[in-house]
């Protein structure tokens, strides 16, 4: 009799898993993949019938003029809009126009100012709670006032800063 | 208050660290299995369930890093052979399929006579995996040796290979000059061996001990010197590459000096090189030289300390590196910390609940499959 008969079941047993791979991989492969490269075919419809939100970056000056006169001057000059404002699709809509979402908080300042060592030396950097120590306004106003950021600083010319309250627009 | 900026994860580093166990676990197991070492075989078995054990598990850090888990098997559908990750998979599978053939050889006669002994549906998985074969005569058997023979040696370059590859997933990353060198497979490997042999001494005191078997000598004898070899290799590559770096004065060692000062002072430093390096280096040192004045004890108590420092070497290392990594900035700028969470999905508890499971498993397999006991025989 002979001496292998386990080897070759066992052999047998590893093809039939291969087999069944390839069954596998044949019914859950998707049908496009590899229409036009190593990727699903169907992905590039799919990615292009995602709706735009964004709107060019001087779309938003068609309307706010004045706004956009003010950030230019300042120090925000080359900051776009719907970096600190929600995106445009969601302000002028088929319907007509929209409350835009306003980020009234120190946490969008804190997103682009929070120091951080891998921030290029020459950016304006700060540790939030000891730059309002220093400025004055005390860091507990983080916990008690969101909006503390705002009380000096102009979000479209935030330079220079002024005193609190003296403020009358946001822009 | 401000969320803290979090980019990085710790479980992931148990990727590197699990899969360089399974690595050293197999090179151990072939020490017996294809050198035939007779001083190896009370553990020649056990090393292969541990190493089968990790490497169902290897993965399992990955999968919960990625944030569908399910698309993973996408590499394996489509593989696309520039890619890093999907080499991975084919090798992963590979090795995979190597170890079960050869466990279920090692094994192959306890299947059977376990198949054969056991009552009703007890006996149920051993007669599925006996295939239906019952042939235990003295020719199968060697017929099975050769062929056991034959796989532990395509495994041990596929076990290098594997965690080699590991290596060379962080050595190929060429924008992380903490990574991006050509030692750091080698370093990955040699390492490997060092947490696999480690973890089996450990394991393999803690089971004798459960068991209440009388832990071998000449076993443990040989093990301690090739965990004095392994670490030693281990260590000089480690410095080596820290030494070239430093020497160089390359732009990157502006970052990387304080990296390894600062940021990693403890882990790097203290764990890493003293508490994981020095340390053991010593106490295998009187384990190997002074071997002949040793009493049983003493030697089973420096050989465990030893290996519970290498593994925690080994562990920091990982740590250095895939932590370290993402510490500083690519673009050489400066440096961030890192406080790992305790209960987040990446958290601490997550990345010991995941060491947990090749325990447990390890422990279930070898309730199937008793690797201990008529070990000599069968082999
Ligand atoms: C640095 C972030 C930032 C940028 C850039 C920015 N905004 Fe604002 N904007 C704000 C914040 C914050 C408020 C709310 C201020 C407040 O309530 O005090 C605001 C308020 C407004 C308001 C309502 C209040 C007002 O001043 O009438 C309009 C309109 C507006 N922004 C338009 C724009 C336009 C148009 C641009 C681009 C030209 C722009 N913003 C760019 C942060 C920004
Ligand atoms: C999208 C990123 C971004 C956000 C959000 C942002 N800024 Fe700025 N900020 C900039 C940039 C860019 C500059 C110009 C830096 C330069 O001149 O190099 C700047 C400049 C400034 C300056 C002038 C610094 C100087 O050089 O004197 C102040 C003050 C300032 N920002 C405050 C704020 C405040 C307050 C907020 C929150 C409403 C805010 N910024 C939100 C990007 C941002
Ligand atoms: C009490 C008033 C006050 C408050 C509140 C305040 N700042 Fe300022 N900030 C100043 C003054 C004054 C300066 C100095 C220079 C200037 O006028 O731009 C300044 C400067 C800055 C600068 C530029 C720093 C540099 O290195 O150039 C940034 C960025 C800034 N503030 C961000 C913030 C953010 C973010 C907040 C909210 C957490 C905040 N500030 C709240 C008064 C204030």
């Amino acid at each position: 009799m002979k001496h292998h008969r386990h080897l070759v079941r066992a052999g047998a047993a590893l093809i039939g898993a291969a087999l069944l791979f390839f069954v596998v991989r044949a019914l859950v492969m998707p049908k496009s993949f590899g229409r036009f490269g190593h990727f699903r075919g169907d992905n590039i419809a799919e990615q292009a019938a995602i709706p735009a939100v964004h709107g060019a970056p001087e779309a938003c000056a068609e309307c706010h003029m004045e706004v956009a006169e003010t950030k230019v001057a300042g120090k925000h000059a080359s900051v776009p809009c719907q970096d600190c404002h929600g995106p445009l699709a969601l302000h002028i809509t088929e319907a007509g126009k929209e409350q835009m979402p306003m980020h009234r908080s120190f946490t969008l300042c804190a997103r682009c100012h929070q120091q951080l060592a891998a921030r290029p030396a020459a950016f304006p950097q700060i540790d939030l709670m000891e730059h309002l120590d220093v400025v004055g306004a005390g860091h507990d106003a983080l916990t008690t006032n969101e909006a503390i950021c705002f009380d000096c600083h102009r979000p479209h010319s935030p330079s220079p800063a002024l005193a609190p309250g003296t403020k009358t627009k946001s822009r | 208050m401000i969320e803290a900026f979090r980019y990085t994860f710790p479980t992931d580093m148990m990727y590197p660290y699990i899969t360089g166990l399974v690595a050293g676990a197999f090179i151990v197991s072939s020490l017996y299995h294809v050198f035939h070492k007779e001083e190896y075989a009370p553990i020649g078995r056990f090393a292969l369930l541990t190493s089968l054990a990790f490497l169902l598990c290897a993965t399992m850090p990955l999968l919960n890093h990625l944030g569908h888990p399910e698309r993973a098997m996408n590499i394996m559908i489509t593989p696309h052979f520039t890619s890093a990750m999907a080499g991975f998979g084919v090798l992963y599978s590979f090795y995979l399929v190597v170890l079960v053939l050869e466990v279920w050889l090692v094994f192959r006669p306890d299947i059977v006579r376990l198949a054969q002994t056991l009552p009703g549906w007890k006996s149920l998985p051993y007669r599925l995996l006996a295939l239906g074969v019952d042939d235990l005569r003295p020719e199968t058997l060697a017929l099975d040796r050769k062929v056991i023979t034959i796989l532990a040696t395509i495994g041990i370059p596929a076990a290098c290979l594997l965690h080699g590859y590991v290596g060379f997933l962080f050595g190929a990353i060429k924008a992380n000059p903490w990574w991006s060198t050509p030692l750091m497979p080698i370093i990955f490997l040699f390492s490997a061996v060092v947490s696999g042999i480690a973890l089996l001494i450990v394991l393999y005191q803690f089971v004798a001990k459960v068991r209440g078997d009388e832990i071998s000598q000449p076993c443990l004898r040989g093990l301690a010197r090739w965990l004095w070899y392994f670490q030693i290799q281990t260590i000089t590559l480690e410095l080596l590459e820290i030494i070239t770096l430093a020497y160089e004065r390359n732009e990157e060692w502006e970052i990387i000096a304080p990296l390894i000062t600062h940021q990693l002072a403890f882990s790097f430093i203290s764990v890493q090189m003293i508490l994981g390096s020095l340390i053991p280096f010593i106490l295998l040192m009187l384990a190997v030289l002074l071997d002949r004045y040793l009493h049983a004890k003493v030697r089973n108590t420096l050989t465990f300390t030893a290996s519970l420092l290498l593994l925690i070497q080994v562990f920091s290392m990982r740590w250095n590196v895939v932590i370290g990594g993402q510490m500083m900035s690519k673009s050489l700028r400066g440096l961030r910390d890192f406080h790992p969470e305790f209960l987040a999905k990446e958290g601490v508890l997550a990345a010991i609940l995941l060491f947990a499971i090749p325990f447990v498993l390890l422990y279930g397999l070898a309730k199937l499959l008793p690797p201990f006991g008529r070990a000599h025989q069968t082999s």
